[in-house]
């Protein structure tokens, strides 16, 4: 008799494990995949290529609390002669014409937006590089999230630069 | 740490490609030796102890059996635990060149108290062959090399888990910061109850297959070494699963990857047939499978590390990209040096002009013809004769036509600019001369 | 289950890499950018403020509003979130009523009519287009030409370039132009003026200059002509140390609570007491110019005795005021409202007139020159003449524009009926309201907020209306409405829309670089000619010729029908906010009811909700009551602004609608209606939260000089004291100059996105305001009101009762509610002795599209979350921020809350306690503070200035 269950314990036990393994990467590949774009936007070429600076187009982000994301004109001001032969840069004018803004995707998901109270310009002024949350975007042909916002980090982060760590400070 | 930095240059790519192999090497070598040495250190005094308590010689002869078997020679020692550390350390020096983590300094620390444990380690094992030697010295000389080894590895592995989550790496900058992560401590229990599993397979390997063991083992010692060996074995196996979730499920979203989950899966089917080995070889003595539970769990133990090698690699991508830029530009810079000691460092450089302007001035502007900014041919002519001032401009430019968009700043340095407008007068001057 | 439950499920809930990924679908989230960015430089974190005018009743303050970006329905722009008042402002200076506060609610009203409309062929509204809509109104005015009927413009009381424009197109279109209907028309004021001086006018009432004011059922801090503006002049005039205040009033209402003297009399009786207040003046010589002999003849002159008889006044009281008066440097009388609307109002203005020509106000205090522009305002005799036309079918097509006079007439005249002779009815409003509802064409007007154009309030002043949000549906401004249908008439394609027509007539009156000024601060004064004001005497007399003064006081019990702080004429009453937030007097707040005196209420055996039947000759009106302590027994009050039922007469010389019904009788019904009544109880049992001698003894031993030394005196604390560094934030409430005009109830509610609950919740007493106004009776004379909003305490008794940390002391001395931590368990809300804490029983989110006035600074809180009032910490946090940048603290009045923002009387002081130059910790240590409930030790931040002792007789 025991001869006989044992085996069968076993395996159910490890086949309950792989189970829970194969859910753990379900999960991780739906929530963390990089967001497909409307268009195929790439971080590496604008700046490190043409060598644009990142407040060329993010120009609020030392101003206000968001980081700003550059009106659809911006884009135009320079691709209405730049590459414009690229399908890519043909999504845009597309938009452009039918008086649609681009609806981008979200990287950093901002569901928290609506109980944190979170500003670039603070943490620009500390003098935080960018790339300090937002990882190397300068190498990033496709903008993707190197890190999630959980709070455990924003406050391991804040005690290490002495910021506030009072909840008002970010929650709202 | 920067000192640190300063030992090493930012290394290339084919380097890095290189050393990322070392590390797999060193751990292949580094970590089934030590977890052997752990385990079988950890059993040895375990039995030690325990012929005090139950007044029993038999368990002298596990307990010193245990030492032998597992802790191997010092040569061994040296060569496979201490050494490796520091060849990791010196690697990592170069893989997180100029990276805002403390990785070096961790891994000395840890290299430090390996080497003080393996020491006392072997000096535990020695007394069993001193004769006269107290109990107490025993227990003291070992349980120190196991506390030793402890926080050694407890370190060792929450510094790898550190290395797994690159948005940590600027804020943790002191050894207890780095022991809060829970990530840290599944994969160290992970070390642990591995360690333990592996020594008692190890026992049956070494005690079935080693001829001066068969002889003067009588076959009721010899039944009982089997029943501890698979025992603990088994036991230790079983807690496997456990481990390999969550250090799954506390890993960082930027190590993660398919491979990752894929390779933990198949370490779970490779756990499930040792399982099943050495239920078997428990069940009835008759079954020889010592040898084959030793070769899968050291393959395990292969694959384990591959898969954590890769979840490191998946989350150091972006400080690799850094580092190989980094080279190239250090590289260019020399380059550059040398350009400039030939034609004196002030004369502009009209190949470098070249260069820039095909990089990033042409997505932009063209001699003949409006492209974003105005065609050159419009406009040089105005600065002909006050060419600094157009250097001025292209190192911070301003808006001076209202219908074209502003020019963006490119950072150039005075010598680069100097280059640019030399090289477009240059082109400016040959198309005019054509005309 | 998404991760992050998976994970739970298996019992690992304490790994950071888990939380992390909490609740994210990324598939469904974006960002939005602009298509092209907005001129103005607003972003995120920096809002812009438009000037423009509030046009919630015909005071036209200046209102500024607040503009934030946000993304909406996927897209971004640029919302209005928040009305304040225009700082500097003439009228109102920076300050705003609870109506200016709610008119957002009317801007996003889901109800608001979106496109023209027209009748169908059986007769119901269909969508039509502008262009069908203006050819078919203007094809029906030709016909109605044809068949010789006369064409009307019937709108409500018009200012500005807009009245001027009226005026050219009934001239272009040949239509009559009728009187502007105002059912509060003050036409009893305005015809007493143009009796005595000529000047059929309502003029503005220095009362900041004044060190004596006699006011005669002129509820000036409520809704009487320009109530913020003599609110914000009485917050001045109490400043003055000497400054007194009579009041004479047959109701009761807050400005009479206000007084330094409320004197309650008999209804109809004020003209023996004004009889008497002349004669006794001009026998005396304080007079500045002695009526003439023949006039005063003429005007009846009551002994004392007879007066305080009819009237109901003391003697001793009577010889208080004259004195009072005599000793007064500049005094200044006020009649209107209660008295004004009634048999006798005439008269009352008349003589009030008459004694301000006597003492000489006309040069100082009643200013003619900058009068309220009534001018063009007719009265009810114009609506009688009106309703006549309608009735011989002489009328072709009517315009009704901006006014609803369906409701606002009385059912007697049964005005429904008559309209229904016109040819055609063409409505402009931005409500189906019920006259609306008469009307053949409908065409949708944009919100004030929406449009271009101006308002002339009052002489002298020109407010610019701008927009600050594009208009949301398919409407239009009344002007480009009239220029399209003159357009269309001459049959010429395009022509100036009323925007560049504006420009014109800012650039010819105040030429270019005014007009800009105009736009930036949102109004310009204009200097006004000067008038010379003198008693017309032989108009005087030949209107005293055939009046009598020997007017029966009114046969009691009387009902008053009042207009409402909340709805002015009812005109509000769409707006959500304004039912939500409690009456001050009553503190009721959806539903209707009758405030029955707290003797006639026992003579009666009525409890508060009890139906009671009114009955007027043969009518019968059921309300519930509402017990009313220091109310006359026998008078009765509804407010007008909620019930519509009531029919009322006219005054048919000057056409006042009248205020009153004699003569009624009330009787217990015996059933119960449920009616929300916020405060539990109309009595503080003694519990020492009104300001009192004590109070104010016991906060100075126990604070005064604690203040002073900074070392905490020896006293039992079970948790250490807090910290404080660089600041202690703290106000302070001066309980003299507070008016209880409930405006900063309504700022806070649209400031702080504080959920509108409605009926069915209040009736469970589940209200959420952070701060409310409570109504105490001192004594059967008086009632005095307190603000209670979160006292920010040192020693608060929520925070160690909360089990996980929601709620704490912060280092700058709030007591802060962290919404996404708390789990409702409501221990706080229990533990409060204040009880200011409020707990979402349900998500009450705006329905669209209200919730586009959000405020992005703050949370919207869901479901099962304790709230409360932090100081407006948003505000806090934006000042810090800007301090930061750069590298100072916080100036002192750097930040302003929203209630202190919008306070009439700027009775509110906000800022550092540790500051001990600032303004807030001066008052806060001033001998007339004192801090509620004291001797609980729980250290408010918030002091109260105590109200000045006040005599008041019944």
């Amino acid at each position: 008799m025991k001869r006989r269950i044992m085996p069968l314990v076993l395996s159910a036990y490890f086949v309950l494990f792989i189970i829970f393994v194969v859910l753990l990467a379900y999960f991780w590949n739906r929530d963390s995949k990089t967001p497909v774009q409307p268009i195929n936007f790439s971080h590496q070429i604008h700046v490190s290529k043409v060598g644009l600076q990142c407040t060329f187009c993010h120009d609020k982000v030392d101003k206000s609390t968001f980081a700003g994301i550059p009106p659809v004109q911006k884009c135009m001001s320079c691709h209405k002669n730049v590459k414009t032969e690229s399908p890519e840069i043909q999504k845009l004018t597309r938009y452009w014409e039918e008086k649609k803004p681009v609806p981008w995707k979200r990287v950093y998901s901002f569901k928290i937006q609506n109980y944190v109270y979170f500003s670039h310009k603070r943490h620009i002024k500390a003098g935080l590089d960018c790339s300090k949350c937002h990882g190397e975007v300068k190498l990033m042909p496709q903008m993707k999230r190197v890190r999630q916002l959980e709070m455990g980090w924003c406050v391991s982060c804040h005690k290490a630069n002495m910021a506030p760590t009072d909840c008002v400070t970010c929650h709202k | 740490m920067d000192f640190l930095n300063n030992l090493f240059l930012p290394p290339s790519a084919t380097h890095l490609h290189l050393v990322k192999y070392m590390i797999l090497l060193v751990y292949f070598i580094h970590i089934p030796f030590i977890s052997l040495l752990f385990g079988g250190l950890f059993y040895s005094l375990y039995f030690r102890v325990l012929t005090v308590i139950e007044k029993k010689d038999f368990y002298l002869d596990v307990s010193r059996d245990f030492a032998d078997i597992l802790i191997f020679r010092k040569s061994a020692g040296i060569f496979l635990g201490v050494l490796p550390l520091i060849i990791l350390t010196l690697i990592e020096g170069q893989v997180f060149y100029d990276a805002p983590i403390q990785i070096v300094s961790f891994m000395i620390y840890t290299t430090i108290l390996v080497a003080v444990g393996i020491s006392l380690a072997y000096f535990y094992q020695s007394t069993f062959r001193m004769s006269g030697v107290g109990f107490l010295l025993q227990l003291f000389s070992g349980g120190f090399a196991l506390i030793f080894l402890i926080i050694a590895y407890y370190i060792f592995w929450a510094a790898s888990a550190l290395v797994l989550d690159p948005g940590r790496w600027f804020i943790i900058t002191q050894v207890w910061e780095l022991l809060y992560s829970w990530n840290a401590v599944a994969r160290f229990l992970h070390f642990v109850t591995a360690s333990f599993a592996v020594a008692g397979v190890a026992l049956l390997f070494f005690f079935f297959n080693w001829k001066e063991f068969q002889q003067e083992a009588d076959p009721e010692y010899a039944f009982y070494m089997r029943k501890v060996g698979g025992g603990i074995a088994l036991a230790f196996t079983l807690l496997q699963p456990i481990f390999i979730f969550w250090n799954l499920a506390t890993m960082p979203n930027v190590a993660l990857s398919a491979p990752v989950y894929a390779l933990s899966i198949l370490v779970l089917i490779l756990m499930f047939f040792i399982s099943m080995t050495l239920y078997l070889l428990l069940r009835d003595h008759r079954v020889k499978l010592g040898t084959n539970a030793f070769m899968l769990f050291i393959f395990t133990f292969l694959v384990m590390i591959v898969n954590d090698h890769v979840a490191r690699e998946s989350a150091t991508q972006n400080q690799t990209q850094v580092l190989v830029t980094r080279a190239e530009e250090v590289q260019g810079k020399l380059k550059a040096e040398r350009e400039a000691q030939m034609a004196s460092a002030e004369q502009p450089d009209v190949q470098l002009g070249e260069k820039i302007y095909n990089e990033q001035c042409s997505t932009c502007h063209q001699f003949d013809k409006r492209v974003v900014g105005p065609a050159y041919n419009s406009v040089l002519s105005q600065y002909s004769d006050k060419r600094e001032e157009l250097v001025k401009f292209v190192r911070n430019p301003y808006k001076i036509n209202p219908d074209y968009p502003p020019m963006p700043n490119l950072g150039l340095t005075d010598h680069q600019a100097q280059s640019v407008i030399a090289y477009l007068y240059k082109h400016f001057e040959e198309e005019k001369n054509k005309k | 289950m998404d991760r992050r439950d998976f994970l739970k499920f298996l019992g690992i809930s304490s790994g950071t890499a888990m939380i992390s990924s909490c609740g994210v679908d990324k598939a469904n989230e974006k960002i939005i950018p602009y298509l092209i960015p907005p001129e103005q430089d607003v972003y995120p974190g920096k809002p812009v403020f438009y000037n423009t005018t509030c046009t919630e009743c015909p005071a036209n303050c200046g209102l500024s509003a607040r503009v934030n970006e946000k993304v909406y329905d996927e897209v971004r722009g640029l919302f209005p979130t928040k009305a304040e008042g225009v700082k500097g402002h003439p009228i109102n200076n920076g300050a705003l009523c609870p109506r200016g506060q709610a008119s957002l609610f009317r801007l996003y009203h889901p109800k608001r009519i979106q496109r023209p409309m027209m009748r169908d062929n059986d007769g119901n509204f269909r969508v039509a287009t502008w262009q069908e809509a203006y050819a078919y109104v203007t094809t029906e005015l030709q016909a109605a030409k044809e068949e010789k009927k006369d064409n009307l413009y019937f709108s409500g009381r018009t200012t500005g370039t807009l009245a001027g424009l009226i005026g050219r197109f009934c001239e272009e279109m040949g239509i009559e132009r009728l009187p502007e209907f105002e059912i509060f028309s003050h036409a009893n004021l305005r015809k007493a003026n143009e009796i005595v001086f000529n000047q059929p006018e309502v003029p503005h009432y220095h009362i900041k200059d004044a060190d004596f004011l006699l006011t005669i059922g002129a509820d000036i801090l409520e809704t009487f002509v320009s109530p913020v503006s003599n609110a914000a002049q009485y917050g001045e005039a109490v400043k003055n140390e000497n400054f007194t205040w009579y009041h004479l009033e047959p109701n009761l209402s807050m400005t009479g609570l206000k007084a330094t003297t409320r004197l309650a009399v008999n209804p109809h009786s004020e003209i023996y007491f004004l009889a008497y207040l002349l004669h006794a003046l001009s026998r005396s010589d304080i007079r500045k110019r002695r009526p003439s002999w023949a006039i005063m003849n003429m005007v009846p002159d009551p002994s004392a005795e007879e007066v305080s008889q009819k009237t109901g006044i003391s003697a001793e009281n009577l010889e208080h005021l004259v004195s009072a008066f005599f000793i007064a440097k500049r005094p200044l009388i006020i009649t209107g409202g209660v008295s004004t609307a009634q048999p006798g109002g005439l008269e009352a203005a008349l003589l009030t007139a008459l004694i301000q020509a006597a003492m000489g106000m006309n040069d100082t205090v009643v200013d003619f020159a900058h009068s309220q522009n009534y001018e063009k305002v007719g009265s009810m005799l114009d609506v009688q003449e009106l309703l006549e036309r309608l009735r011989n079918k002489a009328v072709g097509v009517i315009f009704i524009s901006r006014s609803n006079p369906v409701d606002d007439i009385s059912a007697n005249f049964n005005f429904v009926e008559e309209l229904k002779n016109a040819r055609l009815r063409v409505g402009m409003s931005d409500f189906m309201s019920a006259s609306m509802q008469e009307c053949d064409v409908v065409l949708p007007l944009s919100h004030s907020l929406e449009s271009w154009g101006d308002a002339a309030p009052r002489k002298g002043i020109r407010n610019v209306i701008q927009p600050a949000i594009e208009p949301q549906y398919d409407t239009r401004t009344e002007g480009d409405v009239l220029l399209e249908i003159m357009r269309t008439a001459s049959g010429q394609k395009q022509g100036p829309d009323y925007n560049q027509y504006l420009i014109e007539q800012w650039h010819s009156l105040y030429g270019e670089s005014e007009t800009v000024s105009l736009i930036e601060n949102g109004y310009i004064e204009e200097p006004v000619s000067p008038l010379s004001i003198a008693v017309d005497t032989r108009s005087v007399e030949s209107y005293l010729k055939n009046t009598d003064f020997s007017r029966e006081v009114a046969a009691q019990p009387v009902l008053i029908i009042t207009p409402s702080i909340r709805t002015y004429d009812g005109r509000s009453k769409v707006l959500p906010l304004l039912n939500e937030i409690p009456d001050p007097l009553t503190t009721v707040t959806y539903g209707e009811w009758v405030s029955v005196s707290a003797v006639a209420a026992k003579k009666m055996g009525l409890k508060d909700r009890d139906e009671i039947q009114i009955s007027v000759e043969n009518e019968n009106l059921n309300y519930p009551v509402k017990v009313q302590n220091v109310l006359p027994e026998n008078v009765y009050m509804v407010q007008r602004g909620l019930i519509y039922a009531i029919k009322t007469d006219i005054d048919s010389r000057s056409g006042e609608a009248s205020w009153y019904l004699d003569n009624i009788s009330a009787t217990k019904t015996g059933a119960v209606i449920p009616l929300p009544i916020l405060s539990g109880s109309m009595h503080e049992e003694g519990r020492g939260i009104l300001s009192s001698h004590e109070s104010v003894v016991e906060h100075s031993e126990h604070y005064n000089e604690k203040l002073k030394e900074e070392v905490d005196v020896e006293e039992e604390r079970i948790y250490p004291k807090h910290p404080h560094k660089n600041y202690r934030w703290g106000m302070t409430i001066n309980q003299d100059s507070c008016i209880n005009c409930a405006a900063c109830v309504a700022a806070c509610y649209v400031e702080n996105n504080i959920p509108v609950v409605g009926q069915k919740e209040q009736l469970q007493g589940r209200e959420m305001s952070w701060i409310r106004i409570e109504p105490f009776v001192r004594d059967d004379r008086d009632i005095e009101f307190t603000l209670m909003l979160c006292q920010q305490c040192d020693n608060a008794p929520c925070e160690p009762v909360c089990p996980v940390y929601a709620t704490y002391h912060n280092p700058e001395g709030l007591n802060v509610q962290v919404y996404n931590r708390c789990v409702g368990t409501r221990y706080c809300s229990n533990n409060c002795p204040y009880k200011v804490r409020r707990f979402n029983w349900f998500d009450h989110r705006l329905p669209k599209p209200w919730d586009k006035m959000y405020n992005p600074a703050l949370s919207v809180r869901g479901r099962g979350i304790m709230e409360k009032c932090t100081f407006c910490v948003q505000r806090i946090r934006a000042a810090e921020d800007m301090a930061k940048d750069e590298d100072r603290l916080v100036r002192d009045g750097e930040v302003v809350t929203a209630c202190q923002e919008t306070c009439p009387t700027k009775a509110i002081t906000f800022g550092n306690l540790m500051d001990d130059s600032s303004r807030v910790s001066q008052i806060a240590r001033s001998d007339e503070a004192y801090r509620v409930l004291e001797e609980l030790g729980t250290e408010p931040a918030i002091h109260y200035l105590r109200k000045k002792e006040r005599k008041s007789e019944a």
